[in-house]
C-alpha cells in the first residue's frame, strides 16, 4: 500500500532527473557534514548535540539522536497509518507524487536512518565500552549502527518495492514482502533506540545523577514505542481488511506483548508493563483520532495491550521475576492465554470482527509457542537493559533462532487456506435507495452448500472500499445476519456504484474466499466491470449465482500473475533474507553491549574468588 | 500491452518518490565501510589492525584489544 499507482500521465523525464539531482545534493550535504565534523572543521553540530545532552543529561551521541528519533518515527507512523487508510479508502493515488502520506514515511525513514547515522558520526570519543571501531579514532555506538541499520533496510525497500511492482503487478495488501521491509525496519527500529538510549546510560553511570520524570517518560516511552513498533504488522486486522486469516491476529498481539512488556516491566520495574502498554495507547490513539475523526480517512483501531499489561505485571510479583528466562517464558504463556483472552473483549467490543470461539483452537496453537519464545527474548531484552550477564551465547541464539523458526512454522500454517470448490454464493440485491446515481442495495446471499459455513465463522461479510473518501470515509464493513442455513442478509445499505470495489467474504477456518459484487471497469489496470451489480447497473433487482473465488484475485486487482512460480519464490526468499540479517544484526548487538558490560568488572571481581 | 505500460508507470512512480532518502543512505553507508576499510589497510599497530579484523565476529576479544591499544589515546579527553 505504500506505492501507488498513476494511470494517468505518470512521472516526466525531468521529474527524473530532478529527483537525481535532489538525491545528489542531499548524498553531498551529509558527506560534507559528516565530514567537516569528523576532521573538527565545524563546532554547530557538537554544540547542539551538546546542549540536547545538557538537556536530557545524557552523552551528546544519544541526547540528539534520540531527540531526532522520536519526532521521526512519530511522523513515519502517522504517515503509515494515514496512508493505509487513503488506499483503503480512495484505492489507487490520483497521480505521481499525490499521495501526502508518502512525503512523511519517506521523511520519516529517511530522518531514521539520519537520526542512527548521527549517533554513528557524533562521538568524538569512544562512546561507550560496546562501540564498534570504524577507524582508530572514529568509535560508533552499536545502538547507532543498529538504528542506521534499520533505517537503510527500511529505505532498501523502497527501490525493491519498485522491482517488485514491475515483475508481480502493485500488491496492495500490507503483507506484501517489500512492504514487509519498510515497517519491518522501522517497527524494529524501537529496540535499537532502546539500545543506544541504554549505551548513553552506562556511559554517564559514574556520574550518580538520577534520571528526572521527564527522562523517566522518554525510557517509558521507548517501550510503549518497542509495542507499537512490534504491532505494525497487525494494521490490515486494525482497518478490518485483512486479507489473511484471522489466526494471524491473536499471534501478532501476544508476539508484540511478550517482547515489549516483558522486557519493560525486567528493565523499569513494577508498573513498567501497564505504563507501557498506556503510552502505545497515547501513540496509537493520537494517531488514528488525526487519521480518522479529524482528516476524514477509514477509522482504525488497536489493541489495547493492558490485558497482557496486567498478567505480565502479576507473573513479575511471583519469585520467578528473579529468573528473568522462567519469568519470559511464564509471562508469555500468560500473555498467549489470559492476556489474549482479555484483548478479546476490547477486539469485541470495537473491531468490525471479533473473535469466534472456533477461532481458539489454532490460534492459541499457534500464539503460545510464539508468545513463550519471544518471551525469552524479551526476557533477554531486559537483561540487557538491566546489565544481567546473558545465557550463554549458544543458548541465548538458539532462543532467537528458535522464536524465527516457531514464528515462521506459525506464519506457514496461517497462510493455509483454501477455496471451496464448487460452492455458490446466490445473490439478490435489491436497490435501496439511488440519489444521483449513488445506487445502494440491500444483499439476501444463499451459499451452496448449505452446511459449508459453520454456525461460528470468522465473518460472512460484505465489504465495500475504494469508495472514496466523502463517501462514508470510502470503507463499508457488514457482517451480515445469518436468518437460516447458508442463508444470510445485509443490515445496512451497500453500496454499488462509482469507484466502490464491494465483495461478498466469506472466511471460516481454513476456508477464505469471495464474491465479487460489484468492481467497476478500470482501465488503467487493463480490468472490466466483474460483480453482478456491475453487470446489470440500471436493474432494481438483480440476481446471480457465482462461483467462489480466491479474494487475492478481488482484493487485488492491480496484481498481475504472469510470473513464474519460481521468481516469487526466490523474491520471497531475497527478502526473507534480508530480514534474517536485521534480526541477527540486532541480537548481535543486544549481546555486544551485554557482554562489554558484563565481562569488565564482573570478570575482575570473580578473579580472586576462582583463585581461592 | 497496456498493462505492462501501466506497472512500468507505477513501478516509476514508487521509485521516484524514493530516489532522494535511498540513494543518499546508500551512499553515505558506502562512504563509512570505504572509510573503515582503508584505515584498516594502512598499517598503524600491527597488533590491533589484525585484531580487529574480527571485530564482527569475537567481540570480547576485540574490546580487550580496544581497550590495551586504545584507551590511553581515547580517554584523554573522555572526562565528560
Amino acid at each position: 500500500m505504500l506505492a501507488a499507482s498513476s494511470e494517468g500521465g505518470g512521472a516526466a523525464l525531468d521529474q527524473v532527473i530532478g529527483m537525481s539531482v535532489a538525491a545528489a545534493v542531499v548524498s553531498a550535504g551529509l558527506l560534507w557534514v559528516g565530514y567537516l565534523h569528523r576532521n573538527r572543521k565545524i563546532t554547530w553540530l557538537t554544540r547542539l548535540s551538546e546542549a540536547f545532552g545538557r538537556r536530557f543529561k545524557r552523552p551528546p551521541w544519544v541526547a540528539l539522536p534520540i531527540a531526532l528519533f522520536i519526532a521521526t518515527l512519530i511522523c513515519a507512523l502517522f504517515g503509515f497509518i494515514w496512508d493505509v487508510s487513503l488506499h483503503i479508502g480512495n484505492g489507487r493515488d490520483p497521480g505521481p507524487l499525490a499521495n501526502p502520506a508518502h512525503y512523511f514515511i519517506l521523511f520519516g525513514l529517511f530522518l531514521l536512518f539520519v537520526a542512527g547515522m548521527l549517533a554513528v558520526v557524533l562521538p568524538y570519543d569512544k562512546p561507550g565500552p560496546a562501540a564498534v571501531r570504524i577507524t582508530r579514532n572514529w568509535y560508533a555506538p552499536v545502538g547507532g549502527i543498529l538504528m542506521a541499520g534499520c533505517g537503510l533496510y527500511a529505505l532498501i525497500g523502497f527501490p525493491l518495492d519498485d522491482i517488485w511492482h514491475r515483475i508481480f503487478g502493485q500488491d496492495v495488501t500490507l503483507w506484501g514482502p517489500t512492504h514487509l521491509m519498510m515497517i519491518g525496519g522501522a517497527g524494529f527500529s524501537t529496540l535499537t533506540a532502546v539500545l543506544l538510549e541504554y549505551e548513553g546510560r552506562l556511559a554517564t553511570r559514574e556520574q550518580e545523577q538520577r534520571d528526572g520524570i521527564g527522562l523517566k517518560f522518554v525510557q517509558y516511552l521507548g517501550f510503549g514505542g518497542v509495542i507499537v513498533g512490534m504491532s505494525v504488522f497487525q494494521i490490515e486486522f486494525d482497518f478490518g481488511v485483512a486479507q489473511f486469516r484471522q489466526v494471524f491476529q491473536p499471534m501478532l498481539i501476544a508476539a508484540a506483548a511478550a517482547l515489549g512488556l516483558v522486557a519493560a516491566r525486567m528493565t523499569m520495574g513494577r508498573g513498567a508493563a501497564i505504563a507501557a502498554a498506556l503510552l502505545s495507547i497515547l501513540l496509537r490513539g493520537g494517531v488514528a483520532l488525526i487519521v480518522g475523526p479529524i482528516l476524514g480517512s477509514p477509522i482504525n483501531w488497536f489493541p489495547l495491550y493492558l490485558g497482557p499489561a496486567v498478567v505480565v505485571e502479576l507473573v513479575a510479583l511471583t519469585p520467578l521475576i528473579k529468573r528473568p528466562m522462567v519469568f519470559g517464558a511464564v509471562s508469555g504463556l500468560g500473555i498467549a492465554t489470559v492476556g489474549l483472552w482479555l484483548e478479546s473483549l476490547w477486539i469485541a467490543a470495537v473491531y468490525p470482527y471479533p473473535w469466534p470461539s472456533s477461532l481458539w483452537p489454532e490460534s492459541l496453537a499457534m500464539a503460545i509457542p510464539v508468545a513463550i519464545l519471544v518471551g525469552m527474548c524479551g526476557a533477554m531484552m531486559g537483561m540487557v537493559f538491566t546489565g544481567r550477564r546473558l545465557p550463554r551465547r549458544a543458548i541465548g541464539i538458539g532462543i532467537v533462532v528458535a522464536s524465527v523458526l516457531v514464528i515462521g512454522g506459525a506464519v506457514a500454517n496461517g497462510l493455509q487456506y483454501r477455496v471451496p470448490k464448487d460452492a455458490i454464493a446466490a445473490i439478490t440485491l435489491t436497490q435501496v435507495s439511488n440519489d444521483n446515481g449513488h445506487k445502494m442495495v440491500q444483499a439476501d446471499v444463499r451459499i451452496s452448500p448449505p452446511d459449508l459455513i459453520s454456525a461460528r465463522p470468522d465473518w460472512v461479510s460484505i465489504l465495500g472500499w475504494q469508495g472514496k473518501l466523502n463517501n462514508e470515509r470510502g470503507i463499508v464493513i457488514d457482517r451480515l445476519q445469518r436468518v437460516g442455513p447458508g442463508q444470510y442478509r445485509s443490515t445496512r445499505p451497500i453500496p454499488v456504484w462509482g469507484s466502490w470495489r464491494t465483495l461478498l467474504r466469506v472466511q471460516d477456518g481454513h476456508i477464505m474466499a469471495g464474491v465479487p459484487i460489484y468492481l467497476p471497469a478500470d482501465p488503467g489496470i487493463n480490468k472490466r466491470a466483474e460483480g453482478i451489480a456491475a453487470l446489470r447497473p440500471d436493474a432494481k433487482q438483480i440476481f446471480g449465482a457465482p462461483h467462489f473465488q480466491p479474494e487475492i484475485t478481488i482484493l487485488q486487482r492491480e496484481r498481475t500473475f504472469d510470473a513464474p512460480a519460481w521468481l516469487w519464490t526466490t523474491a520471497c526468499l531475497l527478502v526473507l533474507a534480508c530480514t534474517l540479517v536485521l534480526i541477527a544484526a540486532l541480537t548481535w548487538g543486544a549481546g555486544r553491549i551485554n557482554a562489554s558490560e558484563t565481562a569488565t568488572p564482573v570478570e575482575a571481581e570473580d578473579r580472586p574468588k576462582v583463585q581461592a | 500491452m497496456m498493462a505492462e505500460q501501466h506497472v512500468y508507470i507505477l513501478a516509476h512512480h514508487a521509485l521516484l518518490l524514493a530516489i532522494p532518502a535511498f540513494a543518499p543512505a546508500i551512499a553515505v553507508v558506502g562512504v563509512v565501510i570505504w572509510v573503515a576499510m582503508r584505515d584498516r589497510r594502512i598499517p598503524d599497530d600491527a597488533s590491533t589492525v589484525e585484531d580487529d579484523a574480527s571485530t564482527l565476529g569475537d567481540d570480547a576479544n576485540t574490546l580487550e584489544d580496544d581497550a590495551s591499544t586504545l584507551e590511553r589515546v581515547e580517554r584523554n579527553d573522555n572526562s565528560e
